[in-house]
């Protein structure tokens, strides 16, 4: 799984970086960066979770 | 440190009638005082920077404290059971499940209806030159998009009407303490109404948002029959109230600012920039309101626990400090460090699916009509409660085709 966090929507809610300390952060910007685009398989879950949490809409995963 | 006894705050009455007519300069003499102000129910955070340090803030979480049981012990207690206030896991949980019928490609596939329902609803008022805004264009819209996307029969759709529009009081403390037994009454009906129409989607599912929820509770998720209540309970109304709050709110910004108007005409693909700045400017929502959780301190301000602050956002939205000439409406601004749709956890789930519905509307509108004029008096709820429009009476000039 890939993940990528659409800047111009991130409004730094903050929700990733709590739900998958692993893989989002919140930048110097006040917004989301993602620190491991490919996601290791143990935090699949909880960067769904993410995704749905995100009150953007700002996370978009894909497989591989 | 100062605790807050010691601290001369400025008072905004948001019951007086000079915060009735101008809730925004009420907002602005005292921000300029200082960045925390006083309200009838605890304490106001004014600032912009402010606000999004609150609620983020692990010590302060969105609450309905100000609920208090002498109210309606009924009221209170659901107050408690409600999306907003649920704890970290078991919100994580339930909002998951919401969310999850309202992902992008759900929301862009309603796209096509959502334009046939405004188009319509334009074409029966076009040739008069003449409309009620609220009554005959944002009031029914919402609804009409929505009730068959959750899964409530059309016929219901009055009877909903007004039980939403008395659900939304609970965000309202003055409202809620003069009209509480009504207010109760109409929870009740609601409620009861809500247990049969899940009944009736157990037995016969169908394509709607209700249906999935029952989809996914029988899957196995850990979702009791009461989350599924509560959560029909709250998606309905956010559904149908606070959009169509908001769309009053921002047509009336745009009727009153014809340049602005015109240059949506021009360009109907500014509609998602005057959505977000419609927003900014004229928030259809008055507080949201948190509860300090524990002892804590921000800024030099020692806040007790239970000391219940609220998130104005027609103070935050209008901060200097984060946007100039904060008091024009304007296209070209970034408007999206507004606060109307909350912020962090609690932010409001269904905010893509609302900026989708007021960019549709407002693109349909600015294709359609040249210019418009206030033809006679706007009138709304009280500004103390979230300012709904009631009626925006208005003269147009079709565009010619």
């Amino acid at each position: 799984m890939k993940a990528r966090v659409d800047r111009a929507r991130c409004r730094g809610h903050a929700q990733c970086a709590l739900i998958a300390e692993k893989v989002f952060a919140v930048g110097d910007d006040d917004r989301a960066v993602v620190r491991t685009e490919v996601v290791p398989p143990e935090y699949e879950g909880a960067v769904e979770d993410a995704v749905l949490m995100c009150p953007e809409a700002a996370i978009e995963t894909d497989a591989g | 440190m100062t605790t807050l006894a010691d601290r001369e705050l400025p008072v905004i009455d948001l019951l007086s009638p000079e915060y009735e007519a101008d809730p925004y300069g009420a907002f602005r003499a005292a921000r300029e005082r200082s960045w925390l102000g006083r309200v009838g129910s605890g304490y106001a955070v004014l600032g912009n920077a402010d606000a999004r340090a609150i609620m983020r803030h692990p010590d302060f979480r969105v609450s309905f404290a100000y609920v208090d049981p002498d109210i309606s012990a009924y009221l209170y207690e659901r107050s408690k059971s409600g999306l907003m206030a649920a704890s970290a896991d078991r919100h994580r949980r339930l909002r998951g499940v919401a969310v999850r019928a309202l992902r992008p490609r759900v929301m862009d596939s309603m796209r096509p209806p959502m334009q046939a329902i405004i188009g319509g609803l334009i074409d029966a008022v076009i040739d008069r030159g003449e409309c009620d805004i609220v009554r005959d264009l944002t009031d029914p819209f919402p609804a009409r998009v929505m009730m068959p996307v959750l899964g409530v029969p059309a016929e219901d759709v009055p009877r909903i009407d007004k039980w939403a529009t008395d659900g939304v009081a609970i965000f309202d403390v003055s409202r809620l303490r003069a009209q509480a037994a009504q207010i109760e009454a109409s929870g009740r009906e609601f409620e009861a109404y809500t247990r049969e129409l899940i009944q009736v989607h157990r037995a016969d599912p169908g394509p709607d948002l209700i249906s999935e929820l029952i989809r996914v509770q029988e899957e196995g998720e850990k979702l009791s029959e009461d989350e599924l209540l509560m959560l029909v309970m709250s998606l309905i109304p956010a559904a149908l109230d606070t959009t169509r709050g908001q769309l009053g709110m921002t047509l009336e910004s745009l009727v009153r600012e014809p340049r602005q108007w015109a240059r949506l005409v021009t360009d109907p693909d500014l509609a998602p920039r005057a959505v977000e700045e419609g927003l900014r400017y004229s928030p259809a929502i008055s507080g949201i309101m948190h509860e300090v959780v524990r002892d804590t301190e921000y800024k030099d301000v020692r806040f007790p626990a239970g000391t219940i602050v609220g998130v104005y956002p027609r103070s935050v939205n209008r901060d200097p400090d984060v946007f100039t000439n904060p008091d024009a409406f304007d296209l070209d601004r970034d408007s999206t460090a507004h606060f109307t749709f909350g912020f962090g956890p609690h932010a409001c789930l269904g905010a893509q699916l609302a900026r989708i519905e007021m960019a549709e509307v407002l693109a349909a509108l600015a294709r359609r009509i040249e210019s418009w004029e206030l033809a006679g008096e706007v009138t709304h709820q009280p500004m103390s409660s979230n300012g709904n429009r009631l009626s925006l009476p208005v003269t147009f000039t079709a565009v010619r085709r």
